[in-house]
């Protein structure tokens, strides 16, 4: 068998790892679910009737909150230095453990959490039709479905990493460490803008305001249907927004390789 | 087979081994004894790979133990101390992760359980220290593996279970497999562990079969203390007394006061046990 990667090893070690979900991380799935039928319950109650766009929303972010704390919920354990020693010396190769941690983290809680928020959704529409504005799915949600996904793939592979890399309060930690980064960016770009000259950098922003179309209503630039409707066709912006791409790509990527490299190295 | 080659360790400032080398072969149950911090449980998660050696000084079955590679931890399991208390059930964590280890036998499992009046449906969480021990004990034989480290396994235990652990270890040991058992508990893995391993701080003090050990020392109880033994601790009925067996006696060993001895008189028993001073 490989030392590296087999598929037999490693499809047994996702379905070990899925058999072990419901008991890590399944109540929460469940009070999350609870959470927005009791919400929308909440505003029925009160009289307001709540349209499938805010409703995606609010399922995006429950969404959200469910796969950001997955990490430490399914895998707070892995850099234990007693309980983390079953996983390490579990005989699977560290590419499989890395990948399954992708499919069980975000593949499988994602599906569960949403699939459960769209069966509770649907029931109420069904119970209650006159108060939800109609069916939750239609071209638009579909659209900010997909895409917030694709995004919180990325935000949660910040969270994977964090999550071996602090030993306790991994979300806190990782939160505090991405508010750093951010500011030490925002402290660099800072001095660069200064470096290049305040007005040169008001120029570029308003060559490049200039080129944003009028009719434009989602300014969300990782948005890849508003790229492909309306910035691919202006080259600056298209280069700006390529290279915003390929830097979350690049984060994502960096993030996976440091957890694979972590998952390898741990002392225990 | 486990190579160690000039093993040295430190965590940080802390040197724990330096130069250490030792050869352990395949057929035996082997005590690891030695003071607290020594590193016998450092010594044990270099073996099994938890901890970074480098790849010339220590191989483990051929392989290099950190590089934890699927091929050597399917022939090789440690359980701590103080192991972690998994979610779910006995035997539903068996069944999950036993499945992994290729000579894991599911019914020898079940029956260690039953010897170590353990329930198997059980979650280990409603288990007391000592059962959870038990249960861990279980899995960890039923691997088959054939490198087994175990660290401290009696500990917690009660008396009965104690010799039920004895007599498992016993029974599962075989020419294609080997054990070492780290303990403090000496008394309880008397007769069970052969050869003997003592740690020193940074290298080894004994490194012997019990064998060898009966023929280069001697044991015995006396009502007064005597001036030529290596050792001697006070009893109810008067002295307990290791000696150079020069008369060729062949006695009972006390690993205990064994131990004891050899910590007092390191360099005779180095001398003597043919040691490599390091």
């Amino acid at each position: 068998m490989s030392n590296l990667f087999n598929i037999k090893r490693f499809y047994a070690f996702v379905c070990k790892e899925f058999r072990e979900l419901p008991g890590k991380y399944g109540l929460t799935i469940l009070s999350m679910i609870g959470g927005y039928l009791v919400l929308l319950l909440l505003l029925m109650m009160l009289g307001i009737s709540v349209s499938p766009f805010t409703r995606m929303t609010v399922i995006m972010v429950y969404v959200m909150i469910t796969i950001i704390f997955a990490p430490s919920k399914l895998y707070g354990n892995v850099n234990h230095a007693r309980k983390g020693l079953c996983y390490a010396m579990l005989p699977v190769s560290a590419l499989e453990k890395t990948i399954s941690m992708f499919v069980i983290n975000f593949l499988c809680t994602s599906i569960l959490i949403v699939a459960g928020l769209f069966a509770a959704d649907m029931l109420l529409y069904l119970i209650v039709p006159s108060r939800m504005e109609g069916f939750l799915l239609n071209y638009e949600t579909a659209r900010l479905f997909g895409e917030e996904l694709i995004e919180l793939f990325f935000l949660q592979s910040i969270f994977i990493l964090g999550n071996i890399v602090f030993k306790r309060q991994k979300v806190t930690r990782t939160f505090i460490s991405l508010i750093g980064i951010g500011f030490l960016l925002g402290l660099v770009m800072l001095l660069v803008f200064r470096a290049i000259g305040l007005e040169n950098i008001e120029r570029l922003a308003d060559s490049i305001l200039a080129e944003f179309p009028k009719e434009i209503n989602n300014w969300n630039i990782l948005s890849y249907s508003t790229f492909n409707s309306t910035y691919r066709h202006i080259p600056l912006i298209r280069n700006i927004i390529i290279i915003a791409y390929s830097v979350t790509g690049l984060i994502t990527a960096a993030c996976w390789v440091g957890v694979y490299r972590l998952i390898k190295t741990t002392k225990y | 087979m486990i190579q160690i080659n000039n093993l040295s360790f430190s965590y940080s400032k802390n040197n724990v081994f330096r130069n250490l080398s030792l050869s352990l072969s395949k057929g035996n149950i082997y005590g690891l004894l030695g003071q607290n911090g020594v590193g016998k449980t450092t010594l044990l998660k270099l073996l099994s790979g938890l901890l970074r050696s480098e790849e010339e000084s220590c191989m483990v079955n051929g392989y290099h133990p950190y590089k934890r590679q699927p091929e050597f931890l399917k022939d090789v399991y440690y359980l701590p101390e103080e192991p972690a208390c998994p979610h779910g059930t006995v035997a539903r964590y068996a069944k999950n992760n036993g499945s992994f280890y290729p000579s894991f036998d599911k019914d020898l499992f079940y029956e260690f359980l039953e010897r170590f009046e353990v329930q198997p449906e059980k979650r280990f969480r409603d288990l007391s220290a000592g059962q959870q021990k038990k249960a861990y004990v279980s899995y960890a034989l039923a691997l088959n593996t054939k490198i087994l480290l175990l660290d401290e396994p009696s500990n917690g235990m009660d008396i009965p279970s104690k010799t039920v652990l004895r007599s498992i270890v016993a029974g599962q040991i075989n020419e294609e497999r080997f054990i070492i058992i780290s303990t403090h508990q000496v008394r309880d893995l008397e007769n069970l562990i052969d050869p003997i391993i003592i740690l020193d701080r940074k290298d080894v003090l004994l490194h012997a079969s019990i064998e060898e050990i009966a023929q280069k020392v001697c044991f015995i109880n006396a009502a007064t203390k005597q001036d030529d033994a290596l050792y001697s601790e006070e009893i109810p009925i008067g002295y307990s007394l290791v000696k150079a067996n020069t008369t060729g006696i062949d006695t009972k060993v006390n690993l205990e006061t064994l131990f004891n001895a050899v910590l007092m008189h390191k360099e005779w028993f180095k001398e003597h046990f043919n040691t490599t001073i390091l």
